[in-house]
């Protein structure tokens, strides 16, 4: 048996009941690393030394079979725009290539406190800016089903990583659909959990009334275990919601979804390829033999949740990355130049493209003359978004569409039509705009054998109902079990 | 929205990006066309809507007013390896401490 792939609640037995040890699992998953990493480029820092050390004193020391013990032994991978006290946190970007933070996340804590191995830093597009996983200053990140095709982004590093094996669950961030579209171009399971319910102290913020940090990993009941790990309030972080009884999100688990109302956007199916259309219609059916009430909607405001969030997202982002210059993160030598100099020579060298675009966007849409036409209204409309999205919610537990209108596209596709690739983000930024969470799970494959997602968005702290129907449809259907890689081939 | 070579500019200072005539005339014309198409919400009638600008319905976030202890004792020190007393030592800015 191969233990890199099983699931982080199937090695929890295995270990607990001593038939295997943290270290062997540690070693399988780094011997699956060591073959197929090359072929991927999944990882931008490995920490193998650190890792076979953690595992060893687990051995030595390991308490068992208690709960709150889920994830001990349990190798991990993190995105490299979440800091971590013991490997560099580079953002995939040039400006920080060198960079180290002196403290974890808060979401890092608690894994090491947990006793979660972390076995490194995970590729994503530079600055969490990007859906296709192109826009690394490293390397570009593959898609394990295909080589030719994208991993998704930003989170690209983080799916493809859990995709093919090489290790038990990651953390990536999500700001406008970048755990859920990676999950689905890599057929895992992403989760962006509701605004303020995951620490983010410790990440480097893109957009920050839009970011949250979740999981992504092999099936539902083990992002339901992660979740666990990572929710809680923290007074680090201003967003963190407080006075709130966390749940054992594993409870939702195995439950009978009889009588659950689920609603069907129309729009957010019109756009999607006929594959994707007819798996989100098949999955409905589904749902329907489950015993759920399953009914199409309206959410009549879907068409400009893609400018509110572009334009929301840009600004934030403008202000975020206005900190980085080679004088806080320095990474070059330019001791003849004045400060303002130093400051423009190492942002224009140090950003991608990707990310200049960004900048220049929010800096005009902030810009006195348009603050009014663009910041200002997309603020009002992404009130009015929340509105319309809380009235369907109360019509309705869960909302389902395709998480992305089609499968994992070709390398170099994006740049040829920017604009329009903008626009295969309208299932997922909603969820962000009202700060609902989403989860996005395998539904199918497309006719040349690409995974499909579809995703849920639920109420604001609705995790436990999305985990309930997500784990619901993944006990009744095998799609999150099949791994036809190119790895294999 | 059409946008002059001078707004990109403009937008390019305040971003402390320093572009090239080409970089500068690809931005002209990409973000015309992308304001083009961010200017649908400009029909959406807003007039008595409240802006959104936080997720949470949170206003104000303040600790309890205690003590707690500050991290003198950083664990790796990766950033500055020079410490005394559990404070980082940096170089001097006036004439006299720089020796």
């Amino acid at each position: 048996m191969e233990l890199y792939k099983l699931t982080v609640h199937e090695v929890r037995d295995l270990i607990d009941s001593k038939a295997i040890s943290s270290s062997d699992l540690l070693k399988s998953i780094l011997g699956r690393i060591n073959e197929v990493e090359n072929k991927l480029n999944s990882f931008i820092t490995i920490d193998t030394d650190s890792a076979l050390d953690q595992a060893k004193k687990l051995d030595e020391t390991r308490p068992q079979g208690k709960q709150g013990l889920d994830l001990v032994g349990i190798p991990y991978g993190v995105k490299d725009n979440i800091s971590t006290k013991d490997m560099p946190t580079s953002c995939a970007s040039k400006m920080l290539r060198n960079y180290r933070t002196n403290y974890d996340a808060t979401v890092v804590k608690k894994l090491r406190d947990k006793g979660a191995i972390l076995v490194g830093k995970l590729n994503l597009d530079s600055f969490a800016i990007g859906s296709s996983g192109e826009t690394s200053y490293f390397t570009n990140t593959k898609n394990p089903w295909r080589l030719n095709k994208v991993p998704g982004g930003s989170s690209g590093g983080s799916a493809a990583a859990v995709a093919a094996d090489l290790i038990m669950f990651s953390l990536g961030t999500d700001t406008g659909g970048s755990i859920r579209q990676p999950a689905a171009f890599c057929g895992i399971v992403g989760m962006k959990p509701t605004y303020g319910l995951v620490s983010r102290y410790g990440l480097f913020p893109l957009a920050s009334s839009l970011d949250q940090i979740g999981p992504l990993t092999k099936d539902v009941r083990d992002c339901a275990i992660v979740l666990n790990a990572i929710t809680g309030h923290d007074q680090k972080d201003s967003s963190s919601i407080d006075k709130y009884s966390y749940p054992d999100y594993r409870s939702f688990l195995f439950k009978d979804i009889k009588g659950l109302r689920i609603g069907i956007p129309q729009e957010l199916l019109k756009d999607a390829s006929l594959d994707v259309k007819n798996h989100i219609k098949k999955a409905a059916k589904h749902y329907v033999e489950l015993g759920a009430k399953v009914e199409e909607t309206s959410f009549k405001l879907s068409k400009y949740s893609v400018p509110v969030y572009f334009l929301i997202s840009s600004a934030e982002a403008a202000s975020n990355l206005a900190r980085f210059y080679d004088i806080n993160y320095k990474s070059e030598d330019h001791s003849p130049l004045s400060f303002d100099e130093i400051y423009i020579k190492s942002r224009t060298e140090g950003f991608a493209s990707s990310v200049k675009r960004r900048i220049m966007i929010g800096n005009l849409a902030l810009e006195a003359n348009n603050y009014e036409d663009y910041y200002l209204q997309a603020t009002k409309i992404r009130a009015m978004i929340r509105k319309e999205l809380e009235k369907l919610l109360k019509d309705f537990d869960l909302l389902l569409s395709p998480t992305t209108p089609s499968v994992a596209f070709n390398f170099s596709s994006m740049e040829k039509d920017l604009l329009n690739t903008y626009k295969w983000d309208a299932s997922t930024v909603p969820a962000n705009l009202a700060g609902l969470p989403a989860i996005s799970i395998p539904c199918g494959f497309s006719n040349d054998g690409l995974p499909i997602g579809m995703q849920l968005m639920g109420r604001p702290y609705g995790e436990g109902t999305l985990l309930m129907a997500a784990h619901a449809f993944e006990q009744s259907t095998d799609y999150h079990k099949k791994r036809l890689h190119a790895l294999e081939v | 929205m059409k946008l002059s070579k001078r707004d990109i500019e403009k937008i390019a200072y305040i971003s402390r990006l320093d572009l090239s005539d080409k970089e500068i005339d690809h931005y002209r014309q990409w973000l015309s066309q992308a304001f083009e198409y961010f200017s649908i919400i400009k029909e959406v009638e807003t007039e008595d809507i409240e802006p959104m600008t936080r997720a949470t319905e949170k206003t104000n976030v303040f600790r309890t007013d205690e003590q707690v202890k500050t991290n003198k004792d950083i664990e790796g020190k990766p950033l500055l390896n020079t410490q005394h007393d559990g404070y980082f030592i940096v170089p001097g800015i006036f004439e006299d401490d720089k020796q």
